[in-house]
């Protein structure tokens, strides 16, 4: 490889660690940071508490893990590189403008430009797989396992994409293109047959050992196999150096080949690249990830004044259909046709259950992707700091769609699972549904503090983007502790005041109710105040 | 009024006044800390210190009255995706509390040739008809502020003689128009005041004739862009004055 290009590599790492080492010096960067060891440590903590009998079920649970490692990890792997293949965009390689523009047209062959992107890849791998290494309880596999495991299990599915992205390239150029459909018919076949035989038979653990077992299973999943080996390694020699020796040579021929294809990929690479630094681009100014189809479109409703607040959830809510009315709709079929699917299953639910998995669909999906709010508009914020309202009436009209569009979903998915219960639990449910409305400007206003104190883009920009996994990561920690610290607080107040009053269910509803509400509406004021604070001129 | 930013002072000791009819010129090398005093004035950045008011109204301390009477136009037009050019003059009606709205956003879509993409989704649109979009739902509530930065960037000769005219017809209906500008000869044939900023402090603020004059008995020179490099020079290298 050209030494130019090692040199520049070194460079750009030494100025990303600078410039989060200039982050640190303000004090929203120290919040960061202290929050982010204040997770670490935690988790670590709890990994290092003495064995309690809870904590003993979960010992031998870790057991039963390395098992179900051997057996459903390599199933796992292709079902990864079979999404990656299919979410990558366009070849899976990705070249910056910038990199276009000076590198290209620099005195490097595609050979040296090759290796070092794929590099900066595996650099970036290396990174998460030590930051695993930390994470994964050293009773589940020993460190030097998970850390080899994890960085040739990722490398190996990356490069694997991008040579199947390379070879479908070469293959767009055949008149067999065509059998691309046929192929992707089949797999989505087979899925749906295995599916049915598993629901049929109630047994999905024996489909997936029989596909193992056949002859194109055991030959799809045999370089998966490996690193499976890799993670289950007990000792350093000879399993653990064995097993991470065929791995590397199976990325070994995995470049050689990626270097033979690159040959044939033309301007294709450039192309491809450009279109999603284009996308990325648009994320990374603070606009939706996904863009509207249509160019042109016509007005069915006009923005009410409502003292200022109308336009803004006017603007909202037509953002939301225009760009994500297929999300929406897949979101509510798949709420109307949980019920019935629960019931087809046989399932038996409590309330709990159902309300944990509403909790989960709130906390963890819906808030990621309905985000029309002040997170989509990173690159807008001058707009409204320009018009002539107050910062409360432009925070409860940028809240207003994300929360009613989720409490429309969640109402849905409420009342489809609730022809499971019976009548009792069927009435505490409806009993309980107004708490999604506090309960959803709280998550709603958490998110949205959160990213006005730390405003970020929506989707990570690059394949390696750390700022953005940990930003997430964090953000749900911080989340779901306020969520479920309101909620506690509510109860417990609610609680105190039956108590002290004497009164029943009912009354213990209405005050917890009205408690929770108290603690959403205090997320106006706050985010008032971080809304006043953003600094349109550090974007 | 001064501005500083993460510690860093932006623009220090700066005191001017616009009056209505008034088109002042807002020129300085880059970083000279045009756009901060844009968006200082705007109410989208506090000042440090200092008062700033605009059409009698305190931006810190009345800033929905202050905004009320201001059309801001930043330098890159940063338009809501989603919406298309129509929907973006009834936002900003529905904002700002327009009656009426629709005569006037049809006279302003014609104005700017932008009749033909009403119904458009704005992220559809070039750069210059973006601009256009940005500068209609200015003008939308007839503000008695307009601030300009880099106006005409992206713009095709016909839009540059478009915004020209509206800015000077504006400012002929009582309006008070800064425009922050690196192109000299536009300030020079529109401005009828000028603003010479340079390192984040005020180096003239007057009659763009009386400086022009000034420096022609001084050095001989008779275009603002003599003048500019005259005393950006004299700032940069003080051993030559």
């Amino acid at each position: 490889m050209n030494t130019t290009l090692p040199k520049l590599l070194l460079l750009r790492l030494r100025g990303g660690v600078l410039l989060r080492l200039q982050e640190l010096k303000t004090q929203r960067g120290l919040l960061f940071l202290l929050i982010t060891i204040t997770v670490i440590v935690l988790l670590k903590m709890g990994q290092a508490l003495p064995a309690t009998p809870l904590q003993s079920n979960f010992s031998s649970d870790l057991v039963k893990l390395r098992g179900q490692t051997a057996q459903y990890m390599p199933i796992g792997l292709l079902g990864a590189f079979l999404l990656t293949v299919f979410l990558s965009p366009s070849l899976g390689l990705y070249f910056s403008p910038s990199e276009i523009n000076l590198l290209f047209s620099g005195p490097f062959s595609r050979r040296a430009l090759l290796l070092y992107k794929l590099s900066s890849y595996a650099f970036g791998v290396l990174l998460s797989s030590l930051l695993i290494m930390l994470l994964v309880p050293k009773s589940v596999y020993s460190p030097q396992a998970t850390f080899f495991g994890t960085f040739l299990t990722l490398l190996f599915i990356q490069l694997l994409t991008i040579a199947t992205g390379l070879l479908g390239q070469l293959w767009e150029r055949h008149i067999f293109a065509r059998l691309k459909y046929l192929i992707i018919m089949m797999i989505l076949l087979l899925v749906a047959a295995g599916w049915y035989h598993a629901h049929v038979s109630s047994d999905l653990s024996g489909v997936l050992i029989q596909f193992q077992s056949s002859i194109g299973g055991a030959f799809l999943l045999a370089p998966f196999n490996v690193f499976a080996h890799i993670f289950l390694s007990q000792s350093i020699f000879p399993d653990l150096l064995t097993w991470v020796t065929l791995g590397l040579a199976m990325n070994m021929s995995l470049v050689t080949l990626l270097i033979l294809l690159d040959r044939h990929s033309d301007e294709a690479l450039t192309v491809a690249s450009l279109e999603i630094h284009k996308r990325w681009d648009h994320a990374r100014q603070g606009g939706l990830p996904w863009r509207p189809r249509s160019m042109i479109a016509r007005s069915s409703m006009q923005p009410t004044m409502l003292g200022g607040i109308g336009p803004i959830v006017w603007r909202q809510m037509l953002s939301a259909i225009r760009s994500s009315s297929n999300v929406l709709l897949t979101f509510l079929t798949l709420a109307i046709i949980a019920g019935p699917l629960l019931v087809i299953a046989r399932a038996n639910i409590s309330i709990w259950s159902l309300i944990g998995g509403v909790f989960f669909a709130a906390v963890f999906v819906l808030p990621k992707t309905l985000v029309f709010d002040f997170r989509s508009d990173l690159d807008t914020m001058q707009n409204f700091k320009g018009l002539p309202l107050s910062a409360w009436k432009i925070c409860i009209g940028q809240l207003a769609s994300p929360v009613l569009l989720t409490i429309l979903i969640e109402l849905v998915l409420l009342g489809s699972a609730a022809i499971l219960l019976d009548s009792q639990s069927r009435f505490r449910l409806i009993s309980i549904s107004p708490f999604l409305v506090p309960f959803n400007v709280l998550l709603y206003g958490v998110e949205n503090l959160f990213f006005l104190l730390f405003p970020a883009p929506l989707v990570p920009i690059g394949r390696a983007d750390y700022d953005f996994i940990g930003r997430t990561m964090i953000g749900c920690a911080i989340t779901i502790t306020i969520l479920i610290g309101s909620c506690l607080l509510a109860a417990g107040t609610s609680y105190l005041a039956v108590t002290a009053i004497g009164s029943s269910w009912p009354m213990f509803v209405v005050v917890a109710w009205l408690s929770l509400t108290l603690l959403a509406s205090m997320m106006l004021p706050l985010l008032s105040w971080a809304y006043n604070h953003f600094d349109v001129g550090l974007r | 009024m001064q501005s500083s930013p993460n510690d860093f002072v932006a623009v220090r000791n700066l005191t001017f006044r616009v009056e209505p009819g008034q088109i002042l010129g807002l020129v300085g090398p880059n970083g000279a800390g045009k756009t901060t005093i844009l968006r200082v004035l705007s109410g989208i950045i506090p000042p440090s210190s200092g008062t700033l008011c605009l059409a009698d109204h305190d931006i810190v301390s009345d800033p929905i009255q202050a905004k009320q009477s201001l059309g801001y136009i930043p330098d890159e037009p940063r338009l809501f995706d989603n919406l298309t050019v129509w929907e973006h003059l009834e936002f900003f009606s529905a904002a700002y509390r327009v009656a009426n709205y629709q005569t006037t956003a049809e006279t302003l879509l014609e104005f700017f040739s932008l009749s033909g993409q009403r119904n458009h989704v704005v992220q559809s649109l070039s750069r210059g008809m973006r601009q256009k979009v940005a500068i209609a739902c200015a003008y939308l509530h007839h503000p008695k502020v307009l601030l300009f930065d880099e106006p005409l960037t992206g713009l095709d000769p016909a839009g540059i003689r478009s915004i020209k005219e509206s800015m000077r017809q504006r400012a002929a209906q009582g309006a008070a128009v800064i425009i922050s500008s690196h192109l000299l000869g536009l300030v020079e044939s529109l401005c009828t005041h000028l603003l010479l900023l340079h390192q984040g402090q005020c180096r003239y603020f007057g009659r763009i004739e009386d400086v022009l004059q000034a420096f022609d008995k001084i050095d001989n020179v008779a275009t603002l862009e003599d003048v500019f490099f005259s005393i950006t020079n004299e700032d940069d290298h003080p051993e030559r004055k």
